[in-house]
Formats: structure tokens, C-alpha cells, sequence
């Protein structure tokens, strides 16, 4: 049976209320997201909030003047408990307005003592000792660190030493999982090398893509819609991309550009790009945007975690990130 | 063997929905300034009993068009013709859903082949015999299902929602 919060009302935002930038942290794309912030004890009303609508109203689609569950939260900022929404920026030529299932949880995942969400944060640096993970002191974290670092330089050299660290990291600005040992490590102490999660380096999971110059998703949006031809290596857009696909994506694809999926999986991202051409799924009639799929490259693609995230369990899999 | 339990960790605060307890003290202050004593503040809205059809109106995976809370809040009545859990009606098999679509409001249109609905806009799918649960999509929260009530002449009543409704922030509007 499907979960349900039944939450039915949220408090609304009031007219000046702190407006905050957010880049959504969880892939690469950047969506735009504001966040909201005001004291714990105000609110604004139907007839007087952050956006001046009337919301007494039912709002229609789209709209600025809504946010959902997820959107919102109780945190602390300059040591108080505020009201946090954090929504989608309408505003923002990344996604217009668009959420994914992870930017639009970004309130929910904030640390909060008062509603509970993410208390498993850790508070104090954990060290494996004794067969399982043991809270400890910074000192004695960083002598640990400092020992370890020393020991591989004395017995090989300053090139060997490498930092094994995973990207797409938690919630705040990314990385914050990692920031503390990424200053230390890369910031402090200089170390030449890293490596994240399922690779060697810190590179394409298409290997040697780079080195054939297929760079991942690094051009202006708004050569997707212009573009003749779309072509996606392993890769699953309107999942792991959500809004560069829905909002950049599609529109190239409105305009005439053909889809080429090199990809074992049928994966959403087929489904989407067939129907956007009317095409027979599988049929390899002479439609704009037909897939095709006969050039697939399995031993290339290294695509674990491919299940559909739903909201409760995020993914922070970007596949060529 | 930890990282998995922080997962599970995760989970649970997930399913505890915390937020729950402090929309409904953010509610409390809304009460007029200078009122001595604070009226209770309710853990979800008061929503309205409302009949939408009898059960013989209804036919098998034939969705009816209704509007709960009221008539701006659009929603299917639905016969799926086999017992789930939380259906109503002798058979067990009633259920009624907000047609908004949770990720951007879009209207959604109901396939009577696997029993879902599905969003034109940023193609999010639900499903109707597990209680809205997302299918696959964009929304960060299962469909709105109204609670059903059906009496002993076979009138059908919505009572309540489980889940905030796209584009509003009270269920039941308020001035």
C-alpha cells in the first residue's frame, strides 16, 4: 500500500520572508531552487504572502504559489528554528520550474531536530576500529589520517597516494559528505590524485569517452533544442537528468532532432523518445525519432544501480558524472 | 553492514513523516492575536462529507468525474471491479483519487488497461490499486486518495484526503 503522509496543509510562506538562491546539488545539471526562510512563529496568510496570490483559490498548473511536503521543513540558520521551503525556481533557464524527485526533497533532507528528518547525519568523525564504525575525537581522526598519508609516502612517493572518495555527495552544496576531506585532503595537504565510487579515476563511467572527446553534458542547454541529433551513450536522461531532458531535451526533440540511444537497458528515456515520435515500440519504421538501438555496447556500460529511484530512496547515480 | 543501516535509518525517519507534528503547531498560531485561550489545533483539516455518486451508478474500470473537497479540486470515483486495500463498497473495490497530478498539476488521464494514471506533462503514473502509489515519476509524493464512506442505500461519501492536493496548501480551502 502506498505511503501516505497525510499531511493536508503547510504553512505559508510570508510576504518577506528571506529569499535564498539554491542549486539543486544532486546531479550534475544545476536546476534553480529558492529557498524560504522566517521565524518559527510567523506565518503568512491566504490573502497576504510571499507571492501575493490569492490563496484561498485553487492554483492552477505549474504555478509559483504551491509546494509540496517535501518542500518544506524546520531548521536552524544563525543558531534559531525557522520555516524552510525550499521549491522549484520558475525563473531559472536550467529548469523553469521543473523538480525532480531529488531537488524537490531538498527541504525534506535537511538535518532538523524538530521534525527528525536526517538525524543519522553524523556528528563526530567515525573511525573502523574493532570490526565496526566507532565515533572518536577530530585528534585523533586526524592522527590517523596523518599517520596513514606519512606511512605511504615514506615507504613509496607522493604520487601513490590517492584519495578514494564518492561524488554526488548528501545534502547542502554537495560534496558534504566529502567537504571536510576534501579540504583537508586536496585543500591542506595537496594530494595529486582521486578516484569516486565504481571508477578508477575521476572520469566518465563510459571509459575513455573523454579521450575521444564525448565530454558528459557539458554544453550550453541550449544546444539541445537546436541540435539535428541527440546522441545518448549509456546513459538515461529523463532519470538521472530529469529536467535537462524534460526541459532542453524534448524541445530538441519537438524540433525535429533525431534520438540515438546506445543502451542494453530500455530504460524510460527510449519509452519517451519513441512515444514523442508515435513510433511502435521496437519498430524500426523510418519515423524522425527512431531509436536505434542495434549499436549497443554492453561491456562498455558499467550501470549498476538502474531501478527506478522513488522518492524515498533518492538516487544520486548521475550516469556520466 | 553500516552504510545499510543508515539507509534504513533514513527510511524510517522517511516513513515517520515528521513534519506532520509541526504543520499542525504552525496552525495553532494562526489564531487571532489577543485570544486568551488557544483553540485545539487539529492534526488535519475538517473536511467536508460530501456524496458524489450512488453504487449503481458506477461501472466496472469506469472512472467517474468528481470533485472533492470541492468542485476546483478535480478527482475520479472508481469502480476497479476486485477488492484492494483501503476500497470501499460491499465489494471492497471503490476508490476515488485526486486527478492533479503532485509534481506540477497537470490533469491525468485514467488507462483502464493496467488501472493507472497517467500525467501528460512530465509522463508520472500512478496506481490505482495501491492506494496512488507512484508507479514512476516526478512527484515526491504518492497520489491524494479521498477516504470513502458508502451507506446502507449504496451512496457514496468523500470524507478526507491523505495527501496534500497540487495547488493549494490547506486541502480545504480557506479564506
Amino acid at each position: 500500500m502506498a505511503y501516505k503522509r497525510n499531511i493536508d496543509r503547510l504553512p505559508i510562506i510570508p510576504a518577506g520572508a528571506k529569499e535564498h538562491n539554491v542549486t539543486c546539488h544532486y546531479c550534475i545539471v544545476g536546476c534553480g531552487y529558492k529557498a524560504y526562510t522566517w521565524p518559527l512563529k510567523t506565518q503568512g496568510s491566504t490573502d497576504s504572502n510571499w507571492i501575493g496570490e490569492d490563496l484561498s483559490k485553487q492554483q492552477a498548473a505549474e504555478t509559483e504559489a504551491w509546494y509540496a511536503p517535501s518542500m518544506y521543513n524546520v531548521v536552524k540558520q544563525n543558531g534559531k528554528d525557522v520555516h524552510l521551503v525550499i521549491k522549484p525556481d520558475v525563473n531559472c533557464q536550467v529548469n523553469s520550474g521543473l523538480g525532480s524527485i531529488r531537488g524537490a526533497r531538498m527541504a525534506e533532507n535537511r538535518r532538523s531536530d524538530v521534525t527528525g528528518t536526517q538525524k543519522q547525519r553524523l556528528t563526530d568523525p567515525m573511525v573502523w576500529r574493532y570490526g565496526t564504525w566507532q565515533p572518536t575525537s577530530w585528534d585523533d581522526a586526524l592522527d590517523l589520517v596523518a599517520r596513514v598519508t606519512a606511512r605511504v609516502i615514506d615507504k613509496d612517493n607522493e604520487n601513490d597516494l590517492y584519495v578514494s572518495m564518492f561524488d554526488h555527495g548528501g545534502s547542502a552544496g554537495g560534496y558534504e559528505n566529502t567537504w571536510g576531506t576534501g579540504k583537508l585532503y586536496f585543500e591542506s595537504m595537496k594530494v595529486k590524485h582521486c578516484r569516486i565510487h565504481n571508477r578508477p579515476a575521476y572520469m566518465s563511467e563510459v571509459h575513455s569517452s573523454r579521450d575521444m572527446g564525448v565530454d558528459e553534458l557539458n554544453y550550453n542547454y541550449a544546444d539541445y533544442e537546436v541540435t539535428d541529433t541527440i546522441f545518448l551513450v549509456g546513459t538515461n536522461p529523463m532519470e538521472c537528468q530529469t529536467n535537462l531532458f524534460l526541459n532542453h531535451m524534448v524541445k530538441g526533440m519537438q524540433n525535429g532532432a533525431k534520438v540515438v540511444i546506445s543502451d542494453p537497458r530500455r530504460t524510460v528515456t527510449v519509452d519517451r523518445v519513441e512515444e514523442a515520435g508515435g513510433a511502435k515500440r521496437g519498430a524500426a519504421g523510418a519515423d524522425r525519432h527512431r531509436v536505434g538501438r542495434g549499436i549497443a555496447q554492453p561491456a562498455l556500460h558499467l550501470h549498476w544501480g538502474s531501478g527506478v529511484g522513488r522518492f524515498g530512496l533518492h538516487r544520486q547515480i548521475g550516469l556520466s558524472g | 553492514m553500516k552504510c545499510n543501516r543508515l539507509v534504513d535509518a533514513g527510511r524510517r525517519q522517511f516513513l515517520r513523516g515528521g513534519v506532520l507534528g509541526v504543520a499542525g503547531a504552525a496552525a495553532a498560531t494562526v489564531m487571532p492575536a489577543g485570544q486568551a485561550q488557544a483553540q485545539q489545533a487539529r492534526a488535519m483539516v475538517d473536511y467536508p462529507s460530501t456524496r458524489l455518486a450512488n453504487l449503481a451508478e458506477l461501472k466496472v474500470n469506469e472512472p467517474m468525474d468528481i470533485g472533492y473537497p470541492d468542485a476546483d479540486s478535480p478527482g475520479i470515483l472508481l469502480k476497479l471491479g476486485s477488492p484492494v486495500e483501503g476500497g470501499a463498497g460491499p465489494d471492497g473495490d471503490v476508490v476515488a483519487y485526486s486527478v492533479l497530478c503532485p509534481h506540477k498539476g497537470f490533469y491525468m488521464s485514467y488507462h483502464a488497461a493496467d488501472k493507472t494514471l497517467n500525467c501528460p506533462g512530465h509522463y508520472s503514473r500512478f496506481d490505482c490499486e495501491k492506494g496512488g502509489q507512484q508507479v514512476w515519476g516526478h512527484a515526491t509524493q504518492n497520489l491524494p486518495q479521498f477516504a470513502l464512506r458508502v451507506d446502507d442505500k449504496g451512496d457514496i461519501y468523500a470524507e478526507g484526503a491523505d495527501e496534500l492536493i497540487y495547488g493549494r496548501l490547506s486541502n480545504v480551502l480557506q479564506g
